[in-house]
């Protein structure tokens, strides 16, 4: 049986998927207003694979909306817009990046699902969305490391989550000596990922309270709660073992009130909408 | 008939549906689409909120179901919802209210 050290994961780090440097330079531009759509153009036909998927997913919006399809992705920024493309990038970045790993159609759309709903809730917080995105999108990194690293051994630990009910984050102490939260803040900060997005994949089980007086880790709790709730995707195993009361006051959020159900059903119905363009 | 709120995407939306909350779309801080509670949406109002990248719109749909398929379709969610929420701790407030809000949104 593994214990998992520090060390172990830097060292197999390495052997991993290299991360999509896109997503790295994207998230260096969030917060600059100047960037303009022929660097984001440019950074996405730096590789023809994401070029494939945003030309692929965009096209798919533009019939939706009844623009004749774009050919290249110059004509694609130009028709959907900067912010929607910058969103397919990221999303599109991140499901090239997890398709070697095990279960790679749930941790995809688990990913998607809880990268819409942070999103969904930065928007009401004033917080960068693409931010929350990516944040939401790769708050399981950990899981992507174990099921690459150990794939029997994960699946075993996911096996006694199904079946036996087992807290996950228990399970995985328990099986490799470090949970998934613990094992992602280590991988992302070796990738140098920025500090809050680190720290919302430290925190989405909420294991420290503290940072959750920060948003994007409390959003990024929250975000991962609903979608088990709302059963995005429909797994047997969705569980919600507990809700920050800390992070649910970051975001001022009281699910008594009416605009909860607001909120539910954006997720809802965002998450479908996303399903649609990238199935 | 009555009538139930349905939060849906929008390649899922048609004209004739009425609206269940308000849509106001605002870009660059200006109000560019502002639609009221009720307002039965034309083919000129979702070609507006697809030229302001709407993703969902929450409608009004007549609920066509017996009493006896609605009470069903409740009981359905809560088992399903005690599933989910079976590692919680259902006495702490927060956790019971967010339970409520899910059930609330899930059961109409």
């Amino acid at each position: 049986m593994p214990t998992i050290t520090s060390e172990d994961i830097v060292r197999q780090v390495e052997s991993l998927p290299a991360f999509p440097q896109i997503v790295i330079e994207l998230m260096a531009d969030l917060e600059d207003d100047s960037a303009s759509m022929m660097t984001l153009a440019r950074h996405i036909e730096r590789d023809p694979i994401i070029t494939g998927k945003v030309l692929a997913a965009g096209n798919r919006l533009l019939r939706h909306e009844g623009w004749p399809e774009a050919r290249d992705v110059y004509t694609a920024v130009s028709l959907i817009g900067f912010s929607r493309v910058k969103k397919i990038v990221l999303a599109a970045s991140i499901a090239d990046f997890t398709v070697n790993f095990v279960g790679k159609h749930f941790h995809w759309a688990h990913s998607l699902a809880v990268g819409i709903a942070a999103q969904e809730l930065a928007l009401r917080v004033n917080v960068n969305p693409d931010c929350a995105l990516v944040a939401g999108m790769l708050h399981d990194l950990g899981q992507f490391w174990l099921a690459y690293s150990y794939p029997l051994e994960f699946q075993q630990v996911r096996l006694s989550v199904e079946v036996h009910g087992a807290d996950v984050c228990a399970a995985e102490q328990e099986r490799f000596g470090m949970d998934h939260c613990e094992i992602g803040r280590i991988v992302a900060e070796y990738w140098r990922i920025p500090a809050d997005l680190v720290s919302a994949i430290a925190n989405h089980h909420a294991q420290n309270e503290k940072a959750l007086t920060e948003k994007i880790p409390a959003l990024t709790h929250i975000a991962d709660v609903i979608v088990q709730a709302l059963d995005l995707p429909r797994r047997e195993f969705n569980r919600v073992s507990r809700i920050s009361s800390l992070a649910c006051r970051t975001m001022g959020i009281n699910w008594n009130d009416e605009e909860s159900i607001q909120i539910l059903g954006a997720i809802d119905a965002r998450y479908q909408y996303a399903s649609e363009i990238f199935s | 008939m009555p009538k139930r709120p349905r939060f849906l995407p929008l390649f899922s939306v048609s004209s004739g549906m009425a609206l269940a909350s308000p849509i106001m779309l605002s870009e660059h801080g200006r109000v560019v689409l502002n639609l009221p509670v009720e307002h039965t949406l034309t083919q000129a109002n979702l070609a507006q909120l697809r030229a302001h990248h709407a993703q969902y719109v929450c409608v009004a749909e007549e609920d066509t179901r017996g009493q006896l398929a609605r009470e069903q379709f409740e009981t359905e969610q809560i088992h399903r919802l005690q599933a989910i929420f079976s590692g919680a701790d259902m006495s702490d407030p927060d956790v019971r209210s967010f339970f409520d809000a899910v059930l609330s949104y899930r059961a109409a």
